[in-house]
């Protein structure tokens, strides 16, 4: 009764790989591009071309590698050689003349994403507004798709951003993604290259490992998935998900202290997550060690206060420690709540308890 | 040098602009768009005259169809109006006249036309009774056996004279070493194999003539037996010496200094040329002209079909003297794009570039079948556009026996998909 393990569902985020972070523009980039671009465009109103633009976004170009990471901002594979024409102006120069000589405006791009973006402009979605979790690589095709936490009215923007740019083509992007793919399957290649290289592939394959271990989690062959989760995690060690999903196994196990582990590890890294903190209760409590389950409880609590499981565990620790008094104030509070949410059986077997209590 | 051209109610849209670079002009695009007429309004503005017919403008009330251009070292730009009464563009008399530079035409068909600056301009007929002609247009018989007028004078002596001429006094005069020259960096060749222009010999009992042969690694053989292909690069190798040569005889006669402009204007410059041939020609033709003089400065407008001409150019393009065009038909309109030219590596990617547009290089049905597939394994799509025998996985795979080669990797992927 007291487990309560949420288990087979995804939450939260998995990691940083295809979100860029905004970076500052450098110290010299006022001087050095944008006065100088403006004052050439000052002078020169009437050229129309833009090839003519003088190219004083070249002094950046290295910045603007580092600021991605040296990924293409739109196809997210590695781009070898920094040149003039890595760099991207979103909003082209014909249309938005203004943003020639502006850092915001630039991204680090594939040049022949460059030549496709022609004057597009914001139809193409922009890479700081995608989220880490809206595109992933499917495996084994390799093909670009969006998953379900693409937001609705982006859906449009994002067939014409693939179409357009060509990111599931079969000569260019797909074909090499493929390639990278089975080289590593083969061996060929290690995951790290992979990383450095495309790492929404090796995204896909890490999740796919995780996947693995939910299939045996789900089939209840806890130390197979163990198993799983310790291989993703031995991947990318920043994949929390995992950490919480072997905690489940282990819990099942009755190897509390591993469990411990791996849910203070979830913990630290998203330090709102309730149900995580009433799993490491529920474990500290099998493991004896109360004073910390009441913590851990107490924590839910304070979290949501209107879940009545949280009091109903809280008060078994109490109950544990001789504190009857307390326990069935907890329990009434828990029916309290029960009752509201229509949860009968769960009100029933609380008066129970209340009454087996009282007798003590 | 053309800069800019700008035509309003002829061609293939109400109005079209476009911006040319300094050195290459590259144009691809479907049939039909207007790519040889852009060519031909090009030799239109570079030299008042036509090639074929002149241009026939749309027809529409109250409007006065223009072709506008700007020639670099005028400031002011040129133009050429129709008039439909006498059913002709109107011309710039006199000293008004631009010169642009030496122009040479190389169309399809072996049809090359020249306009010489030091022969073909106005002040050259004025103290002469002898009107000369506007410019020199070849048929492809006479590029070989010469151009000459009603009164039996001849401007061209045509590439077989020529060159026999040449070769009796090579050790007098340097143009037969210059064409083996030309035709040497025209020709891909490996190491010493490359067609070596040999010694003419009789070839015909009913032409007294000698023919120039060609030594190829197997056989030696006469020009008029070669390849279309070896046709085409001789043809555009004699073009180029001859009108060079003869420009200069000129400037001498009228003491003056040679041009240091040319303009070449080349329609689909791969025509008959193997592929391996195809992936040297433009940029040996670039290093040809700059062998006929230092310090000359080249501009090459040239259609193309074909993505080997466009890889050929990746080592050397410059941003800022070279543009690639793409004619295309945007809602029934045809449109001039700029394309930045970017490195697309191999053919394949050439061929599935905005360019050309080919989904997957394959053939037709190939290209419908992977598609299918790739959409049956990605959630995003959906399979309602495809024939009912595409919607499955059954249905599929029984087009792949017919369109994936043995070692096709969809093969794998396929499988692996369906494992999972």
């Amino acid at each position: 009764m007291i487990a309560y393990g949420e288990f087979g569902k995804i939450i939260g985020r998995i990691n940083k790989m295809m979100k860029f972070e905004l970076q500052p523009e450098p110290e010299y980039f006022d001087e050095k591009v944008r006065k100088k671009g403006n004052e050439w465009l000052n002078k020169n109103p009437d050229v129309t071309d833009t090839n003519k633009y003088p190219d004083h976004w070249k002094f950046c170009k290295e910045d603007l590698a580092k600021e991605f990471n040296y990924l293409c901002a739109y196809s997210i594979i590695r781009i070898r050689s920094v040149d003039i024409d890595t760099v991207d102006h979103y909003l082209s120069k014909d249309n938005y003349r203004e943003q020639t000589y502006e850092w915001r405006n630039y991204r680090y791009a594939n040049p022949k994403i460059n030549s496709r973006k022609r004057k597009h402009d914001n139809k193409i979605l922009d890479p700081f507004e995608v989220e880490d979790d809206w595109f992933e690589i499917q495996l084994p095709d390799c093909q670009l798709i969006w998953t379900d936490n693409l937001p609705e009215d982006k859906k449009e923007k994002a067939e014409l951003t693939i179409k357009k740019l060509k990111l599931n083509n079969a000569p260019d992007f797909l074909n090499y993604r493929q390639e990278l793919y089975y080289e590593y399957i083969d061996g060929d290649i290690s995951l790290n290259k992979l990383k450095r290289e495309a790492p929404l592939i090796a995204r896909a394959i890490i999740k796919e490992i995780y996947f693995k271990g939910l299939n045996f989690l789900q089939n209840r062959d806890y130390q197979k998935a163990i198993d799983q989760f310790t291989e993703t995690i031995e991947l990318d060690q920043e994949y929390i998900d995992a950490y919480f999903q072997r905690a489940i196994c282990y819990y099942y196990l009755g190897e509390y202290n591993q469990a411990i582990e791996d849910y203070t590890k979830v913990i630290e890294n998203q330090n709102n997550n309730i149900t995580t903190y009433n799993n490491r209760g529920v474990c500290y409590f099998y493991n004896n060690q109360e004073q910390e389950a009441i913590k851990d409880f107490q924590t839910t609590i304070k979290f949501k206060q209107n879940n009545y499981l949280f009091y109903a565990n809280l008060s078994i620790c109490l109950e544990k420690m001789g504190y009857i008094k307390q326990a069935i104030l907890n329990l009434k509070q828990a029916i309290n709540l029960a009752q509201k949410n229509n949860k009968l059986d769960e009100c029933n077997y609380f008066y129970d308890k209340i009454k087996k209590l009282e007798k003590l | 040098m053309l800069e800019k051209l700008n035509l309003k109610y002829v061609g293939p849209a109400p109005e079209f602009n476009v911006d040319f670079a300094q050195r290459l002009n590259v144009f691809t695009g479907d049939n039909g768009l207007g790519k040889s007429f852009l060519l031909e309004v090009a030799w239109r503005a570079l030299t008042q005259t036509w090639i074929n017919a002149p241009a026939l403008p749309q027809k529409v009330r109250g409007e006065v169809p223009e072709i506008n251009y700007h020639i670099s070292n005028y400031d002011q730009p040129f133009t050429s109006k129709f008039k439909w009464q006498n059913y002709q563009w109107s011309k710039l008399k006199g000293n008004q006249q631009p010169i642009a530079g030496l122009v040479i035409y190389i169309g399809i068909n072996q049809q090359f036309s020249v306009w010489d600056p030091a022969r073909n301009y106005y002040d050259f007929a004025e103290e002469n009774t002898d009107i000369p002609p506007s410019a020199y247009h070849f048929t492809s018989e006479q590029i070989w056996n010469g151009l000459k007028v009603n009164d039996g004078k001849s401007l061209c002596n045509g590439l077989i004279d020529d060159w026999v001429k040449w070769y009796d006094r090579k050790t007098i005069e340097n143009n037969f070493n210059q064409l083996s020259n030309i035709i040497k960096i025209l020709a891909p060749h490996q190491e010493d194999s490359w067609m070596k222009p040999g010694k003419p010999m009789r070839v015909n009992v009913n032409d007294v003539r000698e023919i120039p042969t060609l030594i190829l690694p197997y056989e030696t053989i006469p020009v008029t037996e070669v390849s279309a292909g070896m046709k085409r690069i001789l043809g555009i190798a004699y073009i180029l010496i001859w009108s060079w040569l003869e420009h200069i005889e000129a400037s001498e006669l009228k003491n003056q200094e040679t041009t240091n402009q040319i303009i070449l204007l080349i329609d689909e410059v791969e025509l008959h040329l193997h592929p391996q041939w195809q992936r040297a020609i433009l940029p040996a033709i670039l290093e040809v002209v700059k062998s006929l003089k230092e310090e000359i400065d080249i501009q090459i407008l040239a259609t193309t079909h074909s993505p080997l001409v466009l890889a050929s150019l990746e080592p050397d393009f410059d941003e800022s003297q070279d543009q690639l065009f793409l004619l295309d038909l945007e809602e029934n309109n045809v449109t001039l794009k700029d394309i930045p030219f970017a490195k697309f590596g191999d053919i394949n990617r050439w061929l599935s570039s905005d360019l050309f547009g080919l989904e997957n290089p394959r053939s037709r049905q190939a290209e419908i079948v992977i598609k299918a597939a790739y959409d049956l394994m990605n959630p995003n799509k959906n399979m309602d556009n495809f024939p009912e025998n595409l919607r499955t996985k059954e249905g599929i795979e029984k087009q792949f026996k017919k369109v994936l080669s043995a070692d096709d990797r969809l093969w794998r992927i396929w499988e692996d998909y369906w494992e999972n």
